[in-house]
């Protein structure tokens, strides 16, 4: 992450300077900033593709600078990027037919063959129903309360907790070592 | 018990350990971010940085650039010796020699540091007293027409490469408007100072 102003520059002061005057300078120390984190996340959401990743971080801060100047500074910029960037990601796994509507279902979901060998933790993320991932990676790793997953993903925040269940039972069903439960697919708590 | 309470007791605590060592920042390719820059300045969100330092190179300069580097061609073995570079050119004997990649890019780190250092004390020449403000300019030129060449090299290389892209085009700009600009009869003379 790039240490170039000292004091580090507000993002609100950095984002004005961009807006206001197109520096080019202040947007690459607000990409610098906020990238890796929105590029670690959106790499995990659209299951481990570096390219597709890439894809949307370049699309989420086009997006960003068209929407700066109504960005109201109510939420930080780093999760308000997010949004844009959950957004964007959303999008492309629509159009390959990945995502679809959440609502207070499972999604058809078959624990991967593992042939004996245990999968790892990213793998295993990697292989749950892009709805499961997203709302996971949002809560379990990065933090986020269902409140503000249900306003980035624009579901309830009841859909969020559902998807969570379904989604941590996935996930232990992907890294338990095989079972009698291998092959079967998932069913609704 | 709340229902989150329930769901948090679907995480083993090695699962929630696991999942809270996992990384959560990952740095994507350089070129991305030159590529996203490129983007915003193309639909014009974003304006380059004013170059604050370095040579400047007004776009008149580019209008006798061309033959100065073809110049530089015919008489570059003379204007070697005249300079003693032997080194230098034992260097391009290498890239013309070169069998394999590894021993091309060997010769484009000798000859790009050769490029460098020759630029670097240019610079301090044309900074002296004594120095030529006429065989500065043209000296610039050839340098701008060097790093175009080079530019154009590494897009065929790799198309899609930003950096080298960006730098081919900002070259192309200049040397188009130095030809709207008018001719210099100072540039004719350029080529006859190599």
């Amino acid at each position: 992450m790039s240490t170039a102003l000292a004091p580090p520059a507000a993002d609100r002061a950095l984002a004005e300077a961009l807006l206001l005057e197109g520096d080019e300078r202040a947007f690459r120390e607000l990409y610098r900033r906020h990238t890796p984190r929105l590029f670690q996340l959106v790499l995990r959401v659209v299951g481990g593709s570096e390219h597709d990743a890439e894809d949307v971080v370049q699309e989420t801060w086009i997006r960003a600078t068209q929407k700066l100047e109504g960005f109201r500074w109510e939420a930080s910029f780093s999760t308000w990027l997010t949004g844009i960037g959950l957004n964007v990601a959303r999008g492309l796994l629509r159009r390959r037919g990945r995502w679809t509507d959440m609502e207070d279902v499972p999604e058809p979901w078959r624990p991967p063959e593992k042939h004996g060998e245990r999968i790892d933790l990213e793998r295993a993320i990697a292989l749950l129903p892009a709805g499961y991932r997203a709302v996971l990676v949002l809560h379990d790793v990065e933090g986020f309360k269902h409140e503000e997953i249900g306003e980035m993903l624009g579901i309830a925040p009841g859909t969020s907790k559902s998807q969570l269940f379904h989604a941590r039972k996935s996930l232990r069903l992907a890294l338990e070592p095989e079972t009698k439960e291998k092959g079967r697919t998932h069913e609704p708590a | 018990m709340s229902l989150h309470d329930e769901m948090d007791g679907e995480l083993t605590p090695e699962l929630r350990a696991a999942l809270a060592a996992l990384p959560r920042e990952t740095e994507p390719s350089r070129l991305l971010e030159e590529r996203t820059v490129r983007a915003l300045r193309e639909n014009g969100t974003i304006q380059a940085p004013a170059r604050a330092r370095g040579f400047r190179f007004p776009a008149s300069w580019m209008a006798g650039a061309a033959a100065a580097a073809i110049a530089i061609f015919m008489v570059g073995l003379n204007a070697g010796r005249t300079l003693g570079a032997r080194e230098t050119m034992a260097n391009v004997a290498a890239v013309v020699e070169a069998k394999s990649t590894k021993q091309a890019a060997v010769a484009v780190q000798q000859t790009g540091s050769a490029y460098v250092s020759a630029l670097s004390r240019f610079a301090t020449l044309a900074d002296s007293a004594g120095s030529s403000p006429a065989q500065t300019q043209q000296g610039r030129e050839v340098a701008v027409q060097m790093l175009r060449a080079a530019a154009g090299e590494l897009v065929r290389i790799s198309p899609d490469d930003p950096l080298a892209s960006g730098i081919l085009a900002a070259l192309d700009r200049a040397k188009t408007q130095g030809a709207r600009a008018p001719a210099d009869s100072a540039g004719k003379e350029r080529t006859v100072w190599f």
